[in-house]
């Protein structure tokens, strides 16, 4: 290849110098709105309680107050609240797996009347707001004797998140081979068999996909947590460290001590799942 | 053992037949090979045979009994997948024990039947392999593995070779071969690849559209097809067609087209327009002088394109007129791109077909079955000679209609 052509083809595979300056600023810019406000959190978390309320604000503290996540967790159950979003987050994403990964397989596999728009139909469940149907599942919380515990959380951030892990799951299972399926069938394997043998074990990515999104929105989950639940001892996070925002004054520093350790489970799992996650993800959209 | 036997069975996919009236009867122990291009409905024949697609109507009999209804796991097949569809999570030993365990035989029989079967496919030391770690060949052969451990009545094949380079393809042919022999299992086989089918196969059954074309050995749909469709789809390379005319000439009955002259016995067929099918086996491409005179078979004049050496022989592609033939070319005549030659032979094996039908209506196979078929006149021929290559030399017209002669030989 002539110089002439490889200068040309650096430019249109690279871009012009300006361009790239260009480019590289913005996306500079972009992340540094995204961070912005995990750093004023960790900032916040570490500074004392006079220096807190000195006005105006100084975003970067003259002395680092790591007491604040000690003193966090004495202010208010915080190890209480751990345990409880654990138990509600973990319940829900169970539930998820044992109503997802059947449902999946069947719309990805089974061929039915009404599949389509069943699949359709589950996911305009997601256009809808949760707090629309907040008044509605009060009152059903009511009648099942579920306020107060953690099955009315447990079931309704399972039931929130229940239409994106299917559809997650049925993206998956739709790219293993049909073949493996056929070949069951002739081995004389019944659905649930084939289901247990050769999905689960083949679709471990987008499963684990799809519960890490669920773990995650019943992890965060605030609305029903804050209705459904009064009694302080099977408070989850969310609604827990709201106890720092006082009627009086708000606790900035362990309100963000607080909300930056309730980050660290949900980071950990995304860390350990990472790769998992991306096949997950991806999975269909190459042979 | 057992056979099976389709009775006008279709397939319809919406409004469209996948599988029309098709009727089929395969014996007991049989190789009977599908054969058949792309969307002809073989693959979906196998579908049904297995009890992975229904039969919109008609009926499949396995071994006696009507299997219709009959769910899959109950029909007592196994069938051998284009891309293996191993288990990619289990080993091999659990690949192959997977049916005999979920069947409920006992650990003891499982381990000693994939013992066996692993000795006799050469797996024995791949066991606690995944699929992943093996290799194109060794896959194949734990998917026939699966297949043969469980001892079906029927093995149902859906082209197992494709994915296969060249030479594991061949090796993997022979195997097949041997082990169905040994097994004596009846057999079917689903390939678009017809030098699989003429290897392999006990009988051939042809497809094409959705419609079963022919059923015979592989010698008889190479030597004596029923249409065009199978004389061009048997054979490699393909048959050789020239669309033109019969019509009486001072010289007796001759068919004129494709850029081609070929004298005809008179009681072979009608005046009127057909389309020569002669093999490139049985034709011949010789040197051309000018002013020489032409050999006594020749039947038209062309142009070397090129020559494609096969090793064992040689084929031309040549040009006649502005259509595409191929013949065999003798590398000792030292025959090249570009070179002029005359085409000539293939009387005696030609094929007319039906121009409206495509419809065999003489020749093929003539030598063999003690009839002349489209022998040519063994004056005209002599006498005829300098005439018949006149053809293409004098730009006489060709037969009317396009795509009159095919190198590739698609109909």
């Amino acid at each position: 290849m002539s110089r002439a052509a490889e200068v040309s083809l650096d430019h249109v595979v690279r871009g012009s110098k300006p361009g790239r300056v260009v480019t590289r600023l913005a996306f500079g810019w972009v992340v540094v709105i995204l961070l912005a406000p995990f750093v004023v959190m960790a900032l916040t978390a570490v500074t004392g309680n006079r220096a807190i309320a000195v006005l105006p604000a100084r975003w970067i503290p003259k002395q680092v107050a790591w007491s604040n996540f000690t003193s966090a967790f004495t202010a208010v159950p915080l190890a209480r609240y751990f345990l409880n979003s654990t138990i509600i987050a973990g319940g829900s994403t169970v539930l998820n797996a044992f109503a997802a990964v059947p449902a999946a397989f069947a719309l990805a596999r089974l061929r039915f009347r009404g599949r389509r728009a069943f699949l359709l139909f589950i996911i305009a469940t997601q256009m809808i707001s949760p707090i629309v149907l907040l008044i509605a599942a009060f009152k059903l919380m009511v009648v099942l004797h579920m306020i107060n515990t953690y099955w009315a959380l447990i079931f309704m951030d399972g039931s929130v998140s229940l239409p994106i892990t299917i559809w997650i799951m049925t993206a998956y299972f739709s790219g293993i081979p049909q073949e493996i399926q056929d070949a069951a069938t002739l081995d004389g394997i019944g659905n649930w068999r084939i289901l247990v043998d050769h999905f689960i074990p083949l679709g471990i990515p987008g499963i684990v996909t799809a519960l890490v999104f669920s773990f995650v929105i019943a992890w965060n989950e605030f609305l029903f947590a804050l209705t459904f639940v009064t009694n302080p001892t099977i408070r989850p996070l969310t609604t827990g460290i709201y106890a720092f925002v006082g009627e009086a004054e708000i606790q900035w520093n362990y309100l963000m001590a607080a909300s930056l350790l309730s980050i660290v489970p949900v980071l950990l799992i995304f860390l350990g799942i990472q790769k998992r996650l991306a096949a997950g993800l991806v999975a269909g959209a190459v042979k | 053992m057992g056979g099976v036997v389709l009775q006008g069975v279709f397939k319809m996919f919406g409004g469209t037949a996948v599988v029309e009236d098709l009727n089929l009867e395969v014996g007991d122990g049989e190789f009977m090979v599908l054969l058949g291009p792309s969307g002809c409905g073989k693959t979906t024949t196998l579908r049904m045979i297995a009890g992975l697609e229904t039969a919109t109507s008609g009926q499949i009999i396995i071994d006696g009994r009507v299997a219709n209804d009959v769910h899959p796991s109950h029909r007592d097949i196994a069938m051998v997948f284009q891309n293996y569809a191993l288990y990619p999570h289990m080993t091999v030993r659990q690949n192959l024990g997977y049916a005999l365990r979920r069947s409920g035989a006992e650990k003891q029989a499982v381990a000693t039947a994939v013992g066996e079967v692993a000795a006799s496919l050469g797996l024995a030391p791949l066991l606690d392999r995944k699929p992943s770690q093996l290799s194109g060949g060794q896959r194949q052969r734990v998917a026939l593995g699966r297949a043969v451990i469980r001892r079906p009545k029927v093995f149902l094949m859906d082209e197992p070779l494709s994915n296969l380079d060249a030479k594991l393809r061949v090796e993997m042919r022979n195997e097949l071969v041997r082990l169905q022999s040994r097994l004596g299992t009846t057999t079917i086989y689903v390939t678009h690849d017809q030098v699989e089918a003429m290897t392999m196969g006990h009988r051939v059954a042809v497809m094409h559209g959705g419609r079963l074309e022919q059923v015979g050995s592989p010698l008889d749909l190479f030597e004596r097809p029923v249409n065009q469709f199978v004389a061009g789809f048997m054979g490699h390379p393909a048959m050789n067609m020239f669309q033109g005319s019969v019509a009486r000439h001072a010289s007796g009955r001759r068919f004129v087209g494709g850029g081609v002259e070929v004298p005809l016995l008179e009681s072979d067929c009608h005046d009127g327009e057909f389309v020569l099918g002669i093999r490139p086996q049985y034709l011949r491409a010789t040197r051309y002088s000018e002013g020489a005179v032409p050999p006594p078979d020749a039947i038209a004049r062309a142009r070397v394109d090129f020559v494609e050496h096969l090793g064992t022989e040689s084929f031309g592609v040549l040009t006649v007129e502005d259509r595409t033939v191929v013949a065999k070319v003798e590398v000792a005549d030292g025959i090249g791109s570009g070179d002029p030659v005359w085409l000539c032979g293939g009387r005696e094996r030609a094929q007319l077909f039906e121009l409206s039908t495509g419809a065999r209506v003489v020749g093929g196979g003539a030598s063999r079955a003690g009839a002349a078929a489209v022998a040519v006149a063994a004056g005209a021929a002599s006498g005829a000679g300098a005439a018949s290559g006149a053809p293409a030399a004098s730009g006489a017209p060709a037969a009317s209609g396009a795509g009159a002669a095919s190198g590739a030989g698609a109909p």
